[in-house]
């Protein structure tokens, strides 16, 4: 159980990552307006991290965000 | 400074159909989810660090106005009306034909860019957040 919860956290740091990852590149190329809306509504920024991949070339991070917020909703239901 | 309070962010997210149907469909999902007692989408920034996001508190918040207990929804997130008045538009938009929904997105456009409520109010929540952060006892 413990080692679901530290994979768990592991998980969600490397979301964090990416997201900020993400974020800066959204605050660059749709500005201040839409930045926010990403910092608060995480999906968005998600979304539009999918939408941009590969015009802006972050395609991996995608991919590993992706991969790293299934793992956590599956272990969050799990765990449940 | 004030053409970017003046940007359109709403607008802008309303044009994209799926964008919209994409939010307005995890919103719903999470929620429900919620209602029945699981949480599907954890928040990382808490679950890691303890520290909340802008958003959290939106979920239980929902929950709480479907059940009418405006005191308890108010107290977890103050925002949630507004972004259910948001979620509210991203699901007409998503309903509507496209003629109706350039015809919306347009209103919408044309306010933003005149009132900059938008962002004002984006504004407004991240100073929100930050008072939520410094003083947890004393908001939600």
């Amino acid at each position: 159980m413990e080692i679901m919860f530290l994979l768990s956290v592991l998980l969600s740091l490397v979301s964090i990552v990416c997201w900020i990852i993400i974020l800066i590149k959204l605050f660059n190329f749709e500005g201040v307006g839409k930045g926010i809306f990403g910092i608060i509504c995480g999906l968005y920024a998600f979304i539009w991290g999918w939408q941009k991949a590969d015009a802006h070339n972050h395609k991996n991070i995608m991919i590993i965000w992706s991969i790293c917020a299934v793992v956590n909703i599956i272990l969050s239901f799990t765990s449940q | 400074m004030i053409r970017h309070f003046r940007q359109p962010v709403l607008a802008s997210v309303l044009k994209h159909r799926w964008v919209c149907i994409a939010v307005t469909g995890a919103a719903l999902v999470q929620v429900a989810a919620s209602l029945l007692g699981y949480t599907i989408w954890a928040c990382p920034l808490l679950s890691s660090f303890d520290v909340p996001c802008p958003g959290c508190g939106l979920t239980r918040s929902l929950n709480e106005m479907l059940h009418f207990r405006w005191y308890g929804m108010l107290h977890l997130h103050a925002f949630s009306p507004l972004i259910f008045a948001a979620l509210f538009l991203m699901t007409i938009s998503v309903i509507l034909s496209n003629r109706w929904r350039e015809l919306l997105v347009h209103r919408i456009e044309t306010v933003e860019r005149k009132t900059g409520l938008t962002m004002m109010l984006l504004w407004s929540l991240l100073l929100y957040w930050v008072i939520r952060l410094a003083w947890p006892s004393a908001i939600g």
